[in-house]
Formats: structure tokens, C-alpha cells, sequence
């Protein structure tokens, strides 16, 4: 079963093998965590929406037609679950759809990254969400923009356009020039 | 944080930087603008700290609790279960794990790729400049996405034909007072997988033409031009000759699959009568030079990999870019084309170092 392409396991899962599904699961399963540690920034909370992640996608399996890489269907399947998630257990947060000029609490966070005290994680974390996670999926978890636009669903160009306005945002804070106002932020 | 804003140009650049979509306008607005040279060296120690930083981590145990709680929570069989294998994926059958090492990144990042090659300055009295023509590739990619895993692939399926012929086509284009000069550039050889190759390139220069043998052979590679003595090049740590790495695909398409971004299926064609599957990637300019010896600025190079549809063998590799280069004191646009076709895989090589 390990030597199986993905194609050949979900075909080999719907055939009724078990096993199958579960070299799926052991070869996806850090990818769709990560993902899920994108949206949850939490371990245990991430560990649960990938386990989900996962039940769901084995109940729909049938679905999955090869026409998006079975990462790509299964990430698209953890992140409709980290949104879902995020609304009724955290009414005070924003989804990544949400998160925005205005909603995120980016000018605040931001005021907290200097030059002297850049810290990349703080800075990534007071990043508009959905640039954020653009950034991420692209620079950091070595997503193609195609893939990662697949991903969230929108275009391959809005996705470039996030994750550029983020690195941007990044380099003008480490660089202490202020970023011309894309968006809005930081202001 | 509210200060003046920038002026448009300033913006324009800085977008077009931070997206990756700079061109030879841009880099010359921030070669002349410190603000956003500053900018684009931010950008440069950005990706730094973006490569340094560890991939999150599901915690230890975490896939077999999920595993476990799919075999107690799921024994039924999912919907579907009677529709036929699905159809294929877009991208080749790989078989193997998905995601690359993450210490592998670190090695990627160190290689450095050189070759020689000669391209011509126009003017009136200037003569035939030989340039070292060097190509990094640092890692911009962590984890491995389909198309970077097909190479991967591809590496160990090219490796594994032990010797293949190698044609070398292209051309690099310098626009020099405001006449543009294209240098074509043709050779031929062998690879004898994984550690020994050799070309031999020409081309023709203001001067007449050139040409160059190249033999490499593990870690150490020769050069000859126009038929003189054998010189040994010097290999600085941490880099090797891209003539070194076109003779050797399994480590180019390792490479690429490690440095590589927005990895795209461009989907089949043919190469010498053979069916291929074509994967398209960039590499960005801050990690992929060309002219070793000279200053240069290239927003992104682009490379497809041609790789046969049934073997994921390697038939095919083209890069292009372009750029500014800093030649007699100024910048200089230039373009740049290169393809290697591999054939007559297991022919029978033997590569030795020169004499």
C-alpha cells in the first residue's frame, strides 16, 4: 500500500481497503495539521480539525475526482473546517475571510513590531489574516501561488497580491519605512 | 506609524518587488532610489528569516491518534465506494512521501551553480567579453508541492539511466548602446549519471567564433577554450559549475525541486517523438544569478522541466530570464535562453578527467 500513488489509494480505499485510507492519512497528515495550525494557531485545536479533516474527506472520497492534487482537496476540505470552527466557538475572532482593514486588530499589533524588536513570529502573527495565511502557505509552507490559491479559492493573482502586500508590510517593518498605505495598513 | 506617502514610483516598485514581479524598470528605479534599495535588501533578509524559521510541527503522536480514531470512528465504507479509480491526477503518479526533508533546505541553499559561457559587448571597439555565467538556487519552497515532488521524482528516475547524449541550445541577449546583441549559443555531450559530464559549446562572438570543452567529473571541473590547455576551475565552498550541474540532471532536477516556486502543470507535449509532461517554476532572481562576475539584478528566472509522461525520465530543460548586469560601468539589459535536451539514455559513456 505504501508504494501506492495517491490515485491508487483512494481507489484502493474505495474499494473497500481501510488500510489504504490510513497511508493516506500518515502521508498528508502534517501537511493538513499544518494548515489547520495556520487558522487554529493552537496545537491541540489544529490536531482536531486535521483529525476531522479527515473523517470528512473519507466520507467523501467518492468525490475527489483528480482534478486538484488530493492535498490541495484535503486542505480545501481542513480549511472550510478551520472557518467553520472559528465562528461559533470564538464569536469575538475573525475568520481569515473575515479578517480585514477595520476588523483585525492589525494597527494595534502592529505598533508593537519595531526594527529594534522585530520579532517574526509577532510580526507574522499581527499580519491581516488572510495576508497571512497567503504568506504562509506560499513563502513559508512552500506552496505554489497556484496551489495555494486553490487552496483558500480565489484567483492565482489575488493570492500573489496578499502574500506580496504581507511580505511587503514585513520588509517595511524591518527595513522602519513604512509601507505606503496598501490597504490601508499599517496606518 | 503615518508618514508621508511614498511617490508612485516608489509604490509601484515595492509591489512589484514584494510580489516577485519586478522587471528590469523596477530594478532600475531601485538601483537608483536608496529607500528602496533599502526595501529590496529588507525583502532579501526577510526571506532569510522566512527560510531560518522552522516548519510548525503536528505534536509527537499525533497521526496515530488520528489514525486511531479513524479505525474506531469510520468502519464504514465511504460513499462512493463503488465508482471505479478515479481519473488521474493532474500531475505524473509519484510514488513516495510528499513532503521534502526540511534539512535538505539548508544544502539547497548553499548551491551555487556555475558555467561559463560568452557573450558579446556592442560598440565600436569592444572585443568579446567572456563571463562567467553563474547560477545559484537558493530555497525559497519548504514543503514539496506536486510539481516539486514530480522532480524529485524525476531525479531518481533520470539517475537511475545511467548515461544519456546532451544538446545545449540558447542565446543570451545584451542590449548595449542602444543595440541589442544576441549571442547563440550550441553544444553537445554526454552525462555518464550521477557524477561525470562533458560539453563542448560554441559560439560566435564580434570576434569570431569560441568555443569551449567542458569536462567534470565528481567535484572537479575542466575547462578549455579554443582548443588551449586544460584549466581545473576553482571551486569556492559551497559552489559548483552549472555546466557541472547540466551534466548532471538528477542533481539539477533535485535542485529545482527544492528551490523552485509556483510550480505549474503546462501539461503534455512532445520531445523527439516522445510524450512529455511539462512542469513550469520560478526561481527568484536574488538566488539564481547568471553572470557570476558581474553585479546583476533579475526579478525571477523561469524554468520548465520536460519530463517524459510514462518514465518522469528528464527529456527536456529550458530556463529563461532577464535582467540588468552591470558591464563596463553600466547597466546593461540582457535576456537569457537556455536548453539542454538529454537522449539515448544508456549509450554507452565513458567521461575521464582530461589529460
Amino acid at each position: 500500500v505504501v508504494d501506492l500513488t495517491d490515485g491508487g489509494l483512494v481507489a484502493a480505499t474505495l474499494a473497500g481497503d481501510p488500510r489504504a485510507f490510513e497511508e493516506l492519512m500518515r502521508r498528508h497528515y502534517a501537511a493538513v495539521w499544518r494548515v489547520a495550525f495556520l487558522s487554529a494557531r493552537d496545537q491541540m485545536a489544529a490536531e482536531e480539525i486535521a483529525q476531522d479533516t479527515f473523517l470528512k474527506a473519507y466520507g467523501a472520497l467518492g468525490q475527489w475526482r483528480g482534478d486538484a492534487a488530493l492535498l490541495t482537496w484535503l486542505c480545501t476540505i481542513c480549511r472550510r473546517l478551520c472557518i467553520d470552527r472559528a465562528r461559533p466557538k470564538r464569536p469575538d475572532a475573525v475568520s481569515i475571510e473575515e479578517a480585514g482593514p477595520g476588523r483585525w486588530p492589525v494597527a494595534q499589533a502592529w505598533a508593537e513590531i519595531t526594527p529594534e524588536r522585530f520579532d517574526l513570529r509577532a510580526a507574522l502573527d499581527a499580519l491581516p489574516g488572510e495576508e497571512r495565511e497567503a504568506f504562509l502557505l506560499v513563502h513559508h509552507y512552500g506552496y505554489s501561488s497556484f496551489e495555494a490559491a486553490d487552496l483558500v479559492g480565489v484567483p492565482a493573482s489575488t493570492l500573489r497580491s496578499r502574500a506580496g502586500r504581507a511580505r511587503q508590510r514585513l520588509a517595511d517593518a524591518l527595513a522602519d519605512r513604512p509601507t505606503a498605505a496598501e490597504g490601508g495598513e499599517p496606518a | 506609524v503615518t508618514e508621508a506617502p511614498l511617490p508612485p514610483q516608489c509604490q509601484e516598485a515595492r509591489r512589484r518587488l514584494a510580489e516577485g514581479d519586478a522587471d528590469g524598470l523596477v530594478f532600475a528605479h531601485v538601483a537608483a532610489c536608496p529607500g528602496c534599495s533599502a526595501f529590496a535588501a529588507a525583502l532579501r533578509d526577510l526571506d532569510a528569516r522566512i527560510a531560518a524559521l522552522p516548519l510548525p510541527e503536528p505534536p509527537p503522536g499525533a497521526v496515530d491518534r488520528a489514525v486511531a480514531r479513524f479505525r474506531a470512528g469510520f468502519p464504514a465504507a465511504p460513499t462512493g465506494w463503488a465508482n471505479p479509480a478515479p481519473p488521474p491526477a493532474p500531475w505524473p503518479p509519484i510514488a513516495g512521501p510528499p513532503m521534502a526533508p526540511v534539512t535538505d533546505i539548508g544544502e539547497a541553499r548553499q548551491r551555487r551553480w556555475r558555467r561559463s559561457a560568452v557573450v558579446v559587448t556592442a560598440a565600436a571597439a569592444v572585443a568579446a567579453l567572456i563571463v562567467g555565467l553563474v547560477v545559484g538556487i537558493g530555497p525559497t519552497g519548504h514543503g514539496q508541492s506536486a510539481g516539486a515532488a514530480t522532480l524529485t521524482q524525476a531525479a531518481t528516475n533520470t539517475g537511475a539511466q545511467k548515461s544519456a547524449r546532451l544538446a545545449l541550445s540558447g542565446d543570451i541577449g545584451l542590449s548595449v548602446l542602444g543595440q541589442t546583441v544576441r549571442q547563440a549559443i550550441t553544444g553537445s555531450g554526454a552525462a555518464q549519471f550521477p557524477g561525470r559530464g562533458e560539453l563542448s559549446e560554441s559560439t560566435s562572438s564580434l570576434g569570431g567564433p569560441l568555443q569551449e570543452n567542458i569536462v567534470s567529473v565528481g567535484n572537479r571541473t575542466w575547462t578549455r577554450l579554443g582548443g588551449g590547455s586544460w584549466q581545473l576551475q576553482p571551486s569556492p565552498p559551497g559552489q559548483s559549475a552549472i555546466d557541472e550541474a547540466l551534466m548532471r540532471p538528477q542533481q539539477a532536477l533535485d535542485q529545482l525541486s527544492r528551490a523552485g516556486t509556483d510550480f505549474r502543470n503546462l501539461g503534455p507535449a512532445t520531445v523527439d517523438g516522445v510524450t512529455v509532461q511539462r512542469i513550469q517554476l520560478v526561481i527568484p532572481g536574488d538566488d539564481f544569478h547568471a553572470f557570476g562576475n558581474y553585479s546583476q539584478q533579475v526579478s525571477h528566472w523561469t524554468v520548465v522541466v520536460e519530463v517524459g509522461a510514462a518514465d518522469l525520465v528528464l527529456r527536456r530543460l529550458i530556463v529563461d530570464g532577464q535582467g540588468t548586469i552591470a558591464v563596463l560601468g553600466s547597466a546593461t539589459p540582457f535576456s537569457y535562453h537556455l536548453q539542454l535536451t538529454l537522449s539515448d539514455f544508456g549509450t554507452r559513456v565513458s567521461i575521464q578527467p582530461p589529460p
